[in-house]
């Protein structure tokens, strides 16, 4: 589908939609690279405030943990897959004074969801809060001399205004794996801005965890 | 021991029912193929480890049929294990990655995970490198390799349904070990 002769307010219909379409990231990334909605209005819930280059954007991380096992002790890469698929998710850690009260109320919204979807033997638990600094997202290059390839979108959803969505131009690459390890690369950029969930200092996301509800097929 | 073969003998060796002994000697003399006896002292038993079934047998260690339980775990994931709305685990891609660990010829320790894209991760480390075997469930395998902090596009290589691992695989982890 060509997106790219929408109206930016038009793209509403993908950021809120409930699930995204699998290809999401590729419908904004029409035409691929540019951003050309970054700065505008793209969710019916829009405060009108586009992500700023010094903001700080927070995803929080949800592992699964298998019951017989120790924790694991490093991120994974695939904390940041969803950034060429379905838009990571983060929050704005600097948006108003209540944006800590939302981090915590995201971490027990998403380990509760996990575990729905996670036998009884795995543990849904919060591994912690990656912290990615606005300006490292848009200061990103793409292949083949691209001057970018992330982007920030101001995304709200009902009970979180200080929702936004990480993107990768994901046209840019001539692979599925292509646009996978360079999402892997990103990461090991912001790598040293992960906080796990005890040592997370903005907000109370310690000991957050549930014993998976799914019965075994 | 195969109990249903035993001939009672006497002290000296003698079968008590030599009709008998005579039987079985034939049944087995029918039912299996002849090899010469300067033959079958030639046997060269190296060769077992072209072989994956016979190989499993040979591992020091229980890692690979550990990652096999693992991947078979994942087949319980449904969408949206990891709170957002990852994708479950494709089946397909499933069956790949066990497929894969079964024909390795050598033991080796895997961390097994999902991605919320479906697919199937098996991660080895090693000599500082770290190495993804990405399963989609498309029929081909994706080689990831983290050299010096740097993630490298190993490239897609075709699973076949012969009893090798694609033979990129096999350099990339030998190279770890």
């Amino acid at each position: 589908m060509d997106t790219s002769s929408l109206q930016c307010q038009d793209l509403a219909q993908f950021f809120d939609a409930h699930p995204r379409p699998n290809n999401f990231a590729e419908l904004i990334d029409q035409p691929s690279g540019q951003f050309r909605c970054e700065m505008q209005r793209v969710s019916r819930y829009s405060t009108g405030r586009p992500v700023l280059l010094e903001e700080v954007l927070v995803r929080v991380i949800i592992s699964p943990r298998d019951l017989e096992k120790p924790p694991s002790m490093e991120l994974g890469e695939s904390c940041i897959s969803d950034v060429s698929r379905l838009g990571l998710s983060v929050l704005r850690r600097d948006f108003n004074e209540r944006t800590q009260q939302e981090i915590e109320a995201l971490a027990r919204f998403l380990v509760d969801r996990a575990a729905d979807n996670l036998p009884d033997d795995v543990v849904a638990e919060c591994y912690g809060a990656l912290e990615i600094p606005c300006s490292t997202i848009r200061g990103e290059p793409g292949p083949n001399g691209a001057p970018r390839a992330y982007g920030a979108y101001e995304s709200p959803e009902e009970g979180r205004q200080s929702h936004a969505d990480v993107l990768q131009a994901v046209s840019l690459y001539p692979s599925k794996t292509k646009a996978k390890t360079a999402a892997w690369n990103f990461l090991e950029k912001i790598r040293g801005r992960f906080f796990p969930a005890n040592l997370y200092p903005y907000a109370n996301i310690s000991g957050i965890s549930m014993r998976g509800r799914r019965p075994k097929a | 021991m195969n109990t249903a073969l035993r001939v009672p003998r006497d002290l000296y060796g003698n079968s008590q029912f030599p009709a008998t002994a005579f039987f079985v000697e034939q049944a087995f003399a029918e039912h299996t193929t002849a090899v010469p006896t300067r033959d079958r002292a030639s046997v060269d038993l190296r060769g077992v480890e072209d072989f994956p079934k016979h190989n499993a047998y040979k591992r020091n260690t229980r890692a690979i049929e550990y990652a096999i339980r693992d991947v078979r775990k994942l087949a319980n994931y449904a969408s949206g294990w990891d709170g957002y709305d990852a994708a479950a685990p494709n089946p397909q891609a499933i069956s790949e990655a066990i497929s894969f660990l079964e024909k390795l010829r050598k033991d080796r320790a895997f961390t097994v995970s999902a991605d919320p894209d479906g697919s199937v991760h098996l991660t080895a480390e090693g000599n500082g490198s770290r190495v993804v075997f990405v399963f989609e469930g498309s029929g081909t395998l994706a080689i990831l390799k983290r050299v010096q902090g740097v993630w490298q596009d190993e490239g897609p290589y075709p699973l076949t349904t012969g009893l090798r691992v694609p033979a990129e695989a096999e350099v990339v982890l030998q190279a770890l070990f």
